[in-house]
């Protein structure tokens, strides 16, 4: 993974009140393709209601007839008190929204993005947009049993809702949903709305990952903080959960490298489980052949990986042929040993190549079907002549 | 999940424009019912809603703020206990008697941001869940600000889209008007002109008991609401009133004319004073920040509740 900062230009808007205003509007915003009004959905969309603790970070997403924005919304007090025109105190939001493909070239953390968004001070000469240089993202290193369960938990398409961790600080609720998240293909993060903190008594909010203090009546999964209780996992959310609960650190490099924006219906995910396992697959079998590490810790991890005997002589063609679940494909991995440095490329020439292979196998069997129908055709013809002549005599 | 809430329960829904004092008017329901006497008294139904309504009460009785604005919908879960008297009848040819009994009212406040009802609201969706809550209310709260109402006059503008939109939702009952009852509270009776105009009216008079607070009857309450409409800042509101008796059974509405902070009290009197009565405050002139002066006296704040949930009541008892 290179370590050269990510430049993305970010669309920015205030919304809030001026001591005149009893409503809340957008104050003022850039000037770039995602207009006034789209932040002014966005932002009203997205809201956690009313907070009594801030600030506080959402994220979210929207378009422009150009691009896919990931959006970063940041509640904050302002710097000297501020009243509205009834003599309420004033809570003010700003909104960043950087296209996601900027985002993705990195990958870019929330985290990241939030250290450098709440530094900056919006002013008039920066209506075209801000220009600001994002680390690139490094996986982090907390403990991963809770954010496997709510990212796999976010794949039945149900919201889930983080209770008890009420004393939390931001900076760590924020660390969580990157933690969620860097277990998901980073192409998730083009349609995931999520919050630091959502008001309990606001059950219409839209996030789909979310901190409270209680829980809404609506089917979310509820998850909390100092587990105390056992959740149910539905199937679906079961078989990711055991797919990613092995050589996780080898798999949460593979799903940062999964770019391309994902939606989180039903159908979707479905497809891009599909994906992942042959993106696996074919890592798998890269790494029978020339073995690699991305980091220390990771060659460690891989080495102590039970594994299963490969059928001799049948190594290309395990990467298709280890279809139906998604453990299924862990238990089929090859032995990797270990390779000094690898970088981020190697995991997309390894998908590349996986998706040759399963091309070339798609290509024989069509052919076969082909033969077979060309096949039952003579016969029918010949089938047919014989009946006439038959019958002719 | 939470527990499912009782089939019993009653969901009333706040409606008014931004800063018509929906959640002040919510936040002082507690201290309304222990100034009321030990009758009725109003409990969170869960932790989470104890602490709201803790906090909601303590901004005004010890921090002296107003609420923030209300940031999407609230949804406050309380319980009103108390004692109703119910006529029983006795063995035949003995009649009927009352009979004090014990009632638990599972109260769903809805409290909208204002600014949903606007027509200007961009998010449709917020909007949408908005007029879900009022369609599917037992009752509603429609809170008019005379003071908002003469300095901007906005009131048919968030009336006038919300009740198009119940109606078409309704429009599988012809010729019928919504079903729902609703309590009209004019707010802000504390505020000097709104009571120099109950004044000029002849609708103000005054409590016999101490602190000997002035008031408006509930019977006058439709007449000050209406002559408070004339003086919009656009004349617009006019229409308001006989708008929402176009669309709600008349014999379903009710005017209150209310206060949630009430009058200033100057505790070394125990009286209402007739030149320093403002319970609002602005401490810094250059700033608009507004406090509470004094202790709360709320004015009509647990009756417009009471009201609908009897009447919601008695509707479900035929």
């Amino acid at each position: 993974m290179s370590d050269k900062p990510v430049q993305v230009t970010a669309e920015w808007a205030l919304w809030g009140k001026e001591p005149r205003d009893v409503e809340y509007r957008l104050l003022r915003s850039s000037s770039g393709p995602f207009s006034a009004r789209s932040f002014e959905e966005l932002i009203t969309r997205y809201s956690p209601g009313t907070l009594d603790t801030l600030p506080q970070v959402s994220v979210a997403w929207g378009t422009s007839s150009r691009d896919t924005y990931l959006a970063m919304i940041i509640h904050r007090t302002p710097r000297q008190g501020l009243y509205d025109a009834s003599g309420r105190k004033v809570v003010l939001t700003y909104c960043f929204c950087v296209p996601f493909r900027e985002l993705a070239a990195g990958p870019v953390s929330y985290r990241a993005m939030y250290d450098a968004f709440r530094q900056q001070r919006l002013l008039a000469a920066d209506e075209a947009g801000l220009k600001v240089d994002l680390p690139v993202m490094s996986l982090p290193d907390q403990d991963r049993g809770m954010p496997m369960l709510a990212a796999s938990l976010l794949l039945t398409n149900l919201p889930v809702c983080i209770l008890g961790a009420d004393r939390v600080d931001l900076g760590t609720r924020l660390a969580f949903i990157d933690s969620v998240m860097a277990l998901l293909p980073y192409g998730m993060r083009a349609t995931l709305s999520a919050s630091t903190w959502t008001n309990s008594i606001f059950e219409e909010h839209k996030f789909r990952l979310f901190f409270t203090s209680a829980e809404r009546e609506a089917k979310d999964h509820v998850l909390s903080w100092n587990p105390d209780r056992v959740v149910p996992v539905s199937h679906e959310g079961d078989g990711y959960l055991h797919w990613i609960s092995t050589n996780t650190r080898s798999k949460m490099d593979l799903l940062a490298t999964r770019t391309r924006p994902h939606d989180f219906r039903v159908l979707d995910i479905g497809q891009m489980v599909r994906e992942l396992q042959d993106a696996w697959q074919g890592l798998s079998q890269y790494e029978a052949d020339k073995p690699y590490s991305l980091d220390g810790s990771r060659s460690a991890e891989t080495r102590q990986q039970p594994t299963l005997p490969l059928p001799a002589g049948d190594q290309e063609g395990m990467a298709v042929e280890a279809g139906g679940a998604v453990g299924t494909a862990v238990a089929a991995r090859p032995t990797v040993k270990a390779r000094p440095k690898a970088t981020l490329t190697i995991t997309r020439e390894v998908q590349a190549v996986a998706s040759l292979r399963s091309h070339r196998y798609a290509k024989r069997a069509h052919a076969a079907t082909g033969l077979a129908v060309k096949l039952a055709m003579v016969m029918i013809v010949v089938a047919g002549l014989v009946l006439v002549l038959a019958t002719v005599r | 999940m939470p527990p499912s809430r009782a089939a019993a329960s009653q969901s009333l829904t706040l409606w008014g424009p931004p800063s018509t004092g929906k959640t002040t008017f919510l936040a002082a329901l507690s201290v309304a019912l222990i100034r009321r006497g030990p009758v009725w008294r109003v409990v969170g139904e869960s932790e989470d809603s104890a602490r709201r309504l803790i906090e909601l009460t303590t901004a005004l009785t010890d921090a002296r703020e107003f609420p923030q604005a209300t940031a999407g919908i609230g949804h406050y879960r309380w319980t009103l206990h108390g004692r109703v008297k119910r006529r029983v009848k006795r063995r035949r040819w003995f009649g009927s008697r009352q009979q004090d009994e014990d009632v638990n009212v599972s109260l769903d406040l809805v409290d909208p941001q204002g600014g949903l009802v606007s027509s200007s609201w961009s998010d449709r969706t917020a909007q949408g869940d908005l007029i879900a809550n009022l369609e599917s209310s037992s009752g509603i709260l429609f809170l008019f600000d005379p003071i908002r109402e003469f300095e901007r006059g906005d009131a048919f503008e968030h009336t006038f889209g919300v009740l198009e939109q119940l109606a078409q939702r309704a429009k599988n009952r012809p010729g019928k008007r919504l079903p729902h009852y609703v309590a009209i509270c004019v707010t802000k009776f504390d505020e000097v002109r709104v009571i120099a105009t109950a004044e000029k009216l002849g609708l103000l008079s005054y409590d016999t008991e101490p602190p000997g607070f002035p008031k408006v009857a509930d019977e006058d309450a439709r007449e000050l609401f209406a002559e408070l409409c004339n003086v919009s800042r656009n004349g617009n509101a006019e229409l308001v009133l006989p708008l929402l008796e176009q669309h709600f059974q008349p014999d379903r509405i009710k005017y209150f004319v209310t206060s949630a902070i009430g009058f200033y009290v100057d505790p070394r009197k125990g009286r209402f004073d007739p030149d320093d009565y403002q319970n609002r405050v602005q401490p810094n002139p250059a700033s608009p920040e507004a406090r509470i002066r004094g202790a709360i006296y709320p004015i009509n704040v647990v009756e417009p509740v009471l009201w609908l949930s009897r009447q919601v009541s008695s509707d479900r008892a035929r």
